[in-house]
């Protein structure tokens, strides 16, 4: 091996460990998913509440981590105790929602109002069937798309 | 204008009697956050929808959570945490359910702070541990709401650190959930 092979060896190597530990150290670092950007499943209040209920490992399969575009009338505004916006979907079941935390506040909705909200589901949340409380099915980081 | 006022206060008076006997309330929207310090990171997850309920007759305490429901300031992290500590499809939720261990004490009819012992039953990851856990009961104008902070070690709950990321992840960790009730069943 000539000193200029030797050399092109060498820069290669210096630019493969570059590039290695750019690349571990932008995946190690990386931030949530950019929500406003990201593409989400469509599909509305009540035909998620009702897939949750109907077979609920299945629609955890389908649903649960992933992005969606919920339509629906919302049921209630509320605030939590990190005095973020809640926004409750109407599912058709009393006492049963989609509950979407939402990432940053939207004024003026009341409810009875329609629109579609994406945000990342997390799933069934557990009721109490002896009280008569039902679960909710969870989303995060929520924005009003329209 | 005294008879409209008279009849404000008795409204007040009523609705603060009803929230006062109401015997459960409950929210879907309680708050939990922990933190691992550990050597080399400190680590922050929160999760926003925390179910409990609290039965005012006896104390009764229930809290459930979705593992999904956390989320972290690095996408990564919650990789891990979902699919290699907490294995999130296997085990989706964490749970606690005991009693306040000294209700009597509390006027829930009466605006204050209140110091709660809590001894129940905490599940995790599959693994169900009894707890013991001091925190605050408030009453305000007819509303609750419950503080705690305590701290749980990982492997009581069958989560293995492995050896790699040891100075990464604490062995405790260090959790705080606070919970509004602000709906009531009568």
């Amino acid at each position: 091996m000539n000193d200029k092979t030797k050399r092109s060896v060498w820069l290669i190597l210096v630019f493969l460990i570059i590039a290695t530990v750019s690349v571990g150290y932008y995946l190690f670092n990386k931030g949530p998913v950019d929500m406003k950007q990201s593409r989400g499943i469509n599909i509305n209040a009540m035909a998620l509440y009702n897939a949750f209920i109907s077979d609920s490992a299945a629609a955890q399969k389908q649903y649960s981590d992933k992005i969606l575009l919920v339509h629906g009338n919302i049921h209630a505004l509320a605030v939590n105790t990190e005095k973020s916006q809640i926004i409750t979907l109407q599912t058709g079941t009393d006492g049963a929602y989609i509950n979407c935390s939402m990432e940053e506040d939207s004024p003026g909705l009341t409810p009875g109002v329609s629109l579609t909200l994406k945000g990342i589901c997390s799933g069934l949340g557990e009721g109490e069937p002896l009280l008569g409380i039902k679960g909710d099915v969870y989303l995060s980081r929520c924005f009003v798309i329209k | 204008m005294y008879m409209k006022r008279i009849f404000f206060f008795t409204m007040f008076l009523i609705s603060i009697y009803i929230s006062a006997n109401a015997q459960k309330v409950f929210t879907k929207n309680g708050s939990i956050y922990f933190t691992s310090t550990a050597a080399l990171e400190n680590i922050t997850a929160a999760n926003n929808q925390v179910m409990s309920v609290l039965n005012t007759q006896n104390g009764e305490l229930i809290f459930s959570m979705l593992i999904k429901g956390f989320h972290f300031k690095k996408s990564l992290m919650e990789e891990h945490f979902n699919e290699d500590y907490l294995e999130s499809d296997k085990y989706p939720k964490a749970a606690f359910k005991g009693h306040i261990a000294d209700p009597n004490k509390i006027n829930y009819s009466k605006d204050g702070n209140y110091m709660v012992n809590v001894n129940g039953e905490m599940a995790i990851h599959g693994v169900s541990k009894e707890i013991a856990v001091a925190g605050t009961l408030s009453v305000r104008s007819g509303t609750i709401s419950t503080t705690a902070k305590f701290s749980i070690l990982l492997s009581d709950y069958n989560i293995a650190i492995p050896d790699m990321v040891k100075d990464k992840i604490a062995e405790t960790i260090d959790i705080n959930i606070t919970c509004v009730y602000e709906q009531k069943i009568e």
